[in-house]
């Protein structure tokens, strides 16, 4: 083997072990390895390019290397230089043939048609966008949509319901007498008539407004024994069971 | 070089023409916009999944307790909501289905402007749901609202279909489709 081969392949072992130890960083590592393969390359080349010239390797030949180093190796860079690198030859039969291939005018006709293309396209593509509104919203938002409509919704009461009433009026007529059955008058306003007008008290004081106004107009209309116990609201209310009756059967007249 | 400018230049060529057909197609195709409300889109948040016309979107709903929110954007009503859409809501840590979904409507009730059209018991994906159909009033617009309540463990879920009355009636096929792809 070469002997620069070899010293070049024992610095590079030297290298490695350095680098494995943690000597040397790993840019410089690489930066050296790169140099010393480059080298040895270089020399494999010399050596086979001697070998085409028919110049091989002989014991004789290796001693007279030897005597003559510098010789040998000024020749090996001559034709490394001559065969494999020749950067002077490779960039001046490069260049003439780049100025000749590209001309001012063929340049500036790509260059104008690019800018005509992506011209194009992208008015093609704003056109697109553009052309719907809600789309550009679609695109630049995250929904396109917004709404307000849900499930539970909060409402002010403004409404009362019958069967409420139902409840509260049947309650109080056989819980208690006067004071529980004007209040329940007061809590359902507007059905009171419809339900049981019959009922002196009852519907007399929430259609009225007043409860002896609403007794007279109620009694009125219900039927006498009504109007004689619901002179006064408490009056026929405390007339117990024969005044309920009576209210209930004029309310069956008057619905 | 100049075989490879020429190439790109070929390439160029073929891409704004391309892109040209595409956006003005010369084999007249006015069946798009047609075929987008019969085409399904897939949708997905908060873990429910459903598929919804492809001319439908997602919704920014101002309800907090809206968990996924799609509409039609299309019509819009005087504030600029989307009228037809459907809202699905989560409450947590409620009280029982039958409570919440009777003392909703109990309130709704009681409102002038909400009328109650029907509520019942129905099944959703197997499980025992619950239902209402009410008209509401606002800006001088009625909408007909469809909720399917349901419970999820110790949520609630309310999946609301609204439209405006008057296209209510062509909707329930597509409410029905939404409502039948939701999977949770």
């Amino acid at each position: 083997m070469n002997q620069d081969r070899k010293k070049l392949m024992q610095i590079l072992h030297n290298l490695e072990r350095d680098y494995e130890a943690g000597l040397i960083s790993e840019e410089k590592y690489f930066y050296l390895r790169d140099q010393y393969m480059h080298k040895i390359k270089t020399i494999e080349v010399s050596d086979r390019i001697r070998a085409m010239q028919g110049k091989e390797e002989t014991p004789s030949s290796l001693n007279s290397r030897e005597n003559n180093y510098e010789r040998n190796r000024e020749e090996k860079e001559k034709l490394v230089r001559k065969y494999v690198h020749n950067p002077d030859s490779y960039t001046v039969s490069k260049k003439p043939e780049e100025t000749s291939n590209s001309s001012p005018w063929f340049v500036a006709f790509a260059v104008v048609f690019l800018l005509i293309a992506f011209g194009a396209g992208i008015s093609f593509g704003m056109s697109s966008i553009v052309g719907d509104g809600d789309d550009v919203a679609h695109l630049f938002s995250d929904s396109g949509a917004t709404i307000n409509d849900t499930a539970f919704p909060e409402v002010k009461v403004n409404k009362s319901i019958s069967s409420n009433y139902t409840k509260s009026y049947s309650n109080t007529t056989y819980s208690s007498s006067s004071s529980s059955s004007s209040s329940s008058s007061s809590s359902s306003s507007s059905d009171s008539g419809t339900y049981d007008g019959g009922s002196s008290s009852g519907g007399g004081s929430s259609d009225g407004g007043s409860s002896g106004g609403g007794g007279s107009s109620d009694g009125g209309s219900s039927g006498g024994g009504g109007s004689s116990g619901g002179g006064s609201s408490d009056g026929g209310s405390s007339g117990g069971g024969g005044s309920s009756d009576g209210g209930s059967s004029g309310g069956g007249s008057d619905e | 070089m100049k075989r490879i400018i020429g190439i790109g230049l070929l390439i160029i060529i073929l891409i704004v023409g391309v892109s040209f057909l595409v956006n003005f197609p010369i084999f007249g195709n006015n069946g798009d916009d047609v075929n987008a409300s019969q085409q399904s889109v897939e949708y997905s948040a908060n873990g429910i999944t459903l598929s919804m016309p492809g001319d439908w979107v997602s919704a920014d709903s101002k309800s907090n307790e809206s968990i996924l929110a799609v509409a039609k954007p299309d019509p819009k009503d005087s504030s600029g909501f989307s009228s037809i859409n459907l809202n699905i809501e989560k409450r947590s840590k409620a009280r029982s289905l039958q409570s919440e979904f009777n003392s909703n409507y109990n309130i709704l009730s009681r409102n002038s402007d909400f009328n109650i059209l029907f509520m019942g018991n129905v099944s959703f994906n197997g499980e025992p749901a619950m239902e209402a159909e009410y008209t509401s009033v606002s800006d001088n617009v009625t909408k007909h609202h469809r909720a399917i309540w349901f419970q999820k463990g110790s949520d609630i879920y309310v999946i609301l279909c609204s439209a405006p009355d008057s296209q209510y009636g062509d909707l329930t096929g597509t409410f029905d489709f939404i409502i039948d792809s939701i999977k949770m």
